[in-house]
């Protein structure tokens, strides 16, 4: 599924899915480590895709 | 309705021309310098005609921006006086249209003679267009970073700018992106021109909601309440971020591909999915830059989620049935502009 995608965009591409996962934890526990996890996880996909060619 | 108040509207209206202007003057920026590194030939005039172009994009923002700017200068008072205790982000707006109102004005003068000259002396003001966007550009980055003004440059001051200045960079640029998209379907020139540089958007785009995410982290515990507008609107950012993976990688060089080689035309399935992606893109950054806007939604997040599907399909029922039946002279106003050689020609 994933084939033609590059390591940035799979990041981000993930961390999409775990934020959609995170935000129905925080509705069950209230707990936002995951979260803030994949927002921390969004800005590394972010550098990685700006330095990738 | 839904708990949308006039106010609140019309800060949006602001918010949305701000971004427009914004990410026009950017991008009509880059496409003069652009054109000037080529000279002359085909890709300096296709440039300059391009960075030509976006002036409709500024002059729409800018017009939203001041006629919203104009209702707030009446409204707002009215609103700060109202009730006994006045609402601390509404006296931070207050604080803020202060601040920013002279440089609203300047702002308005500055467009009125710039507009007559660009059709009174077109070479002239052409030759001038890279400082009347750069000037546009800092202008309008200012007034967009102080959507409220907290009385000195603390955290929360630099929140406001993060979270308010990043649309110039995400839903302007997204609107601008788009326009480049439509303006270059019926043309192979443009395309060659324009989709090389989709990648580059593309990474102000995601660095701009970078932007907002290190914005909230200032203010964490403050920015964070777990009402149904901040689940639906994580929701879109993770739909954005699924959405913007896809568009801004394998379907991007698609269309640089398609461009480099042969028609210019992706098969029906890319060009589907390219349309689609589009559409849901434009869609969410204008979701959440709106929802973002309106304190006191009365709507739940199953109610937000449905407005949002309805508005989304409508939206790409509109742009397919578009896409297909419309056809613009974009190719013969190029091929024009090419034969008298543009303005540096």
């Amino acid at each position: 599924m994933l084939r033609g995608f590059r390591l940035g965009e799979i990041l981000i591409f993930l961390t999409g899915i775990f934020l959609l996962g995170s935000v129905w934890f925080i509705a069950e526990t209230g707990d936002f480590t995951y979260w803030v996890a994949a927002k921390f996880a969004y800005l590394l996909g972010v550098v990685l895709f700006l330095f990738e060619k | 309705m839904f708990g949308i108040t006039f106010l609140e509207l019309v800060l949006f209206g602001q918010q949305f021309g701000l971004a427009l202007a914004g990410a026009a003057s950017l991008w009509g920026f880059v496409f003069i310098l652009k054109g000037t590194r080529y000279h002359h030939g085909d890709t300096c005039v296709t440039f300059d005609w391009l960075a030509r172009k976006l002036l409709y994009l500024l002059y729409a923002g800018a017009a939203i921006a001041i006629l919203s700017w104009a209702v707030l200068l009446m409204a707002m008072p009215a609103y700060a006086h109202e009730g006994i205790v006045i609402v601390p982000e509404l006296a931070e707006r207050t604080a803020a249209l202060k601040l920013t109102t002279p440089v609203f004005v300047a702002w308005m003068l500055l467009l009125l003679p710039l507009g007559l000259l660009s059709h009174v002396t077109p070479a002239q003001f052409h030759r001038r267009l890279t400082l009347f966007y750069a000037v546009h550009f800092a202008v309008i980055l200012f007034l967009i970073s102080i959507p409220a003004w907290t009385g000195s440059m603390s955290l929360r001051q630099f929140f406001f700018i993060g979270h308010s200045a990043h649309s110039i960079f995400t839903l302007g640029t997204v609107l601008v992106l788009d326009f480049l998209f439509l303006i270059s379907k019926s043309s192979l020139h443009l395309k060659r021109h324009i989709y090389p540089l989709f990648p580059t958007i593309s990474k102000v785009i995601l660095v701009g909601l970078g932007i907002d995410f290190l914005s909230v982290a200032l203010v964490f515990s403050e920015a964070i309440a777990l009402t149904p507008k901040f689940f639906f609107m994580q929701t879109i950012v993770g739909i954005l971020l699924i959405n913007g993976s896809l568009l801004a990688g394998p379907l991007t060089r698609r269309l640089i591909a398609a461009a480099k080689s042969g028609s210019g035309k992706l098969g029906r399935r890319w060009e589907f999915l390219g349309d689609v992606a589009g559409t849901i893109s434009i869609t969410s950054w204008f979701t959440i830059t709106f929802v973002d806007y309106f304190a006191e939604l009365s709507l739940g997040y199953g109610g937000l989620l449905l407005i949002y599907a309805c508005v989304l399909f409508a939206a790409i029922a509109v742009h397919l049935v578009w896409t297909r039946t419309h056809r613009d002279p974009v190719s013969e106003q190029l091929f024009a502009w090419h034969r008298s050689g543009g303005y540096t020609g």
